[in-house]
């Protein structure tokens, strides 16, 4: 048979026709098939450059130290309203950057936030001295907004809980575990007398064996332990306020082993203290025989009423600093310990983050510490350090609403003003 | 009957219709494809130029160029830096000299200096003060991005660094 022949078969041509016209119909109707995505990303990619340079830059400056630490004031003035200008600054220098269509937030975390409010599970006299002898700023947190409340109503408003005394946590555990899915932190100033309830076990690592007391040297437990380390460095790189409010401007210094007499000078405006050799003046250091090391930050500028002091070791390592005190010997050392007596076997301190599937970022943080003398500086120091860090030191500089559409740029930076306190700064930015 | 009209030359309807319908739909599938393929050629070469672009914007704000201490005489790579995101004043006055130079050579150079072949740059650096002064403006082709056509195929990437002590805004044009 021919191909004419073969070709004019009906049959054959309707076939071919029906071939050709799927095919066209099929290429046709192809991009319609797949959404094809346009991989063209160079908008964000841009907004995300520029927020890397602006974060790595401030790192190199003091300006970001300007934006982040309000200094005290000698004259008096409003604390906040001076924290006011110093954002600005950061404002300033974001918003010409960014088209007038975007915005953007600064989040700050690990360093203290200018405002911490704490929910105190206290009597009244415990309140007013918290907020008296312990949380007095420690910039760049300005005010311990502190308020008492009860275990049964843990308002979300706070951003740590301090618990004085034994209660049964777990009779509260659902309140309780509602605030740390929220990433609130929970410290506890307690003895035990026996074994604690689940919660307060599981919460601060507490271990008891046996029991009894004696004063002990005390010290900071493993300082290679991350935790431990920065508790530490908060607490040489936190303020205490030392008040001399006796005759002439005088009072005492409680740290270590011994009690300091302070007098301020008011023509030199300086401090005179047992063993230091001259009249301390704001930024001077003094080495005291207990091996403590005070560096005066402060003078109360309006009266002398006060001085603010840093406290740390004068050893090879500032951090390695000792304390004294008369301490329950019944809580043995567990891998949460921070504070524990020279031969490491009791623990009068424990720091942990209890695990409630959240980010880092949003991690909740609880401190145990036995009920120890509230008149020792250096000991109130160190629970004023927890408070700074179970507040979870997460904050947003503006307080803006952020959308779900934006660019994040992450800059992790090694400390503030030599703390050696690593902290990260988020960066978002959105619109178009 | 059929095969007695196709023997006198007459079309059947249905197969004028096929005809019809067959014509149209090959015009739109050359339309579709036509009409698709400008729009992804466009984007590719604008992606080109803001890689280049980009890739520009890192040499300046974080090397110090080539040789270290190049002038306008000797530059091999182009680079502002002094250290990462800091920028050197001298660097920035030997860039504007080649900028400003009217030599075909310097020119040149620079274009090889940043591994462009055929693209033109502009390098802009400002202030980042309220006042937004203008710390380097170099245009060593001609304006780049004053033509609408222009700005069209002109990438833009823009950085931040320091100089001197101060923020500085870096703009690096590719066209």
């Amino acid at each position: 048979m021919s191909v004419k022949a073969y070709l004019s078969k009906k049959g054959f041509i309707r076939v071919f026709e029906i071939v050709i016209f799927s095919f066209m119909l099929f290429a046709i109707l192809l991009p319609k098939f797949f959404t094809y995505d346009d991989p063209n990303e160079w908008g964000a990619v841009k907004v995300q450059l520029i927020a890397k340079d602006l974060l790595f830059s401030l790192e190199s400056t003091h300006l970001l130290e300007d934006a982040l630490i309000t200094d005290p004031l000698s004259d008096g003035s409003d604390l906040f309203m001076e924290r006011e200008k110093d954002i600005e600054l950061l404002k300033n220098l974001t918003r010409p950057l960014l088209s007038a269509t975007q915005d953007f937030e600064y989040e700050i975390k690990n360093i203290g936030a200018p405002i911490i409010s704490v929910g105190c599970i206290c009597s009244s006299e415990q309140e007013e001295w918290l907020k008296r002898n312990a949380l007095t700023p420690s910039y760049p947190t300005l005010e311990f907004a502190v308020k008492r409340i009860e275990l049964e109503n843990l308002s979300g408003i706070f951003d740590t809980f301090i618990i004085f005394g034994n209660y049964d946590l777990d009779m509260r555990r659902p309140a309780i575990e509602e605030r740390l899915k929220e990433g609130k932190g929970f410290i506890l100033i307690a003895n035990f007398s026996g074994e604690p309830d689940n919660l307060t076990k599981e919460l601060f690592d507490i271990s008891i064996s046996g029991a009894g007391s004696g004063e002990r040297d005390l010290g900071f437990n493993n300082l290679s332990n991350n935790i431990n380390a920065g508790l530490a460095k908060r607490f040489s790189s936190s303020l205490i306020r030392v008040r001399a409010l006796g005759p002439g401007n005088t009072g005492e210094l409680r740290i270590y082993d011994g009690t300091y007499r302070i007098a301020h000078d008011p023509i030199n405006n300086c401090f005179n203290i047992t063993s230091c050799s001259d009249c301390l003046r704001e930024g001077e250091s003094c080495s005291l025989p207990s091996g403590a090391e005070i560096k005066l930050f402060q003078i109360d500028p309006l009266e002398g009423k006060w001085m603010d002091l840093y406290l740390s070791s004068s050893g090879a390592n500032p951090r390695d600093y000792n304390f004294i005190d008369e301490v329950p010997l019944n809580a043995i050392v567990t891998g949460s310990t921070v504070l524990s007596d020279s031969s490491k076997n009791y623990a009068l301190a424990n720091a942990g983050l209890p695990n409630y599937g959240l980010s880092y970022d949003t991690m909740p943080r609880a401190f145990w510490i036995y009920d120890y003398d509230r008149s020792r500086d250096d000991l109130n120091l160190l629970l004023k350090a927890a408070i700074i860090w179970t507040s979870g030191e997460r904050y947003f500089m503006f307080r803006k609403t952020i959308p779900e559409q934006r660019v994040v740029a992450t800059h992790f930076y090694t400390g503030l003003r030599g703390n050696d306190i690593p902290f990260t700064i988020k960066l978002y930015i959105w619109g178009y | 009957m059929q095969s007695s009209k196709k023997s006198r030359g007459q079309i059947n309807v249905y197969f004028l219709i096929s005809i019809a319908l067959f014509i149209s739909l090959s015009i739109y599938l050359i339309y579709v494809v036509l009409s698709y393929y400008p729009s992804k050629s466009e984007t590719i070469r604008m992606n080109s130029l803001n890689t280049k672009a980009y890739i520009i914007s890192e040499l300046i704000i974080k090397d110090e160029g080539f040789p270290e201490n190049w002038d306008e005489d000797n530059l091999k790579r182009l680079g502002l830096a002094s250290n990462m995101l800091e920028l050197d004043k001298r660097k920035l006055e030997e860039l504007e000299k080649i900028c400003n130079s009217k030599s075909l050579e310097k020119l040149e150079r620079l274009r090889s200096a940043t591994g462009l072949h055929n693209e033109d740059l502009s390098v802009e650096i400002l202030y980042m003060n309220s006042t937004r002064d203008t710390a380097l403006d170099c245009k060593p082709f001609g304006a780049l991005a004053e033509s609408p056509y222009l700005q069209r195929r002109t990438a833009m990437i823009k950085r931040v660094a320091m100089l001197e002590g101060e923020f500085v805004e870096v703009r690096v044009y590719v066209s």
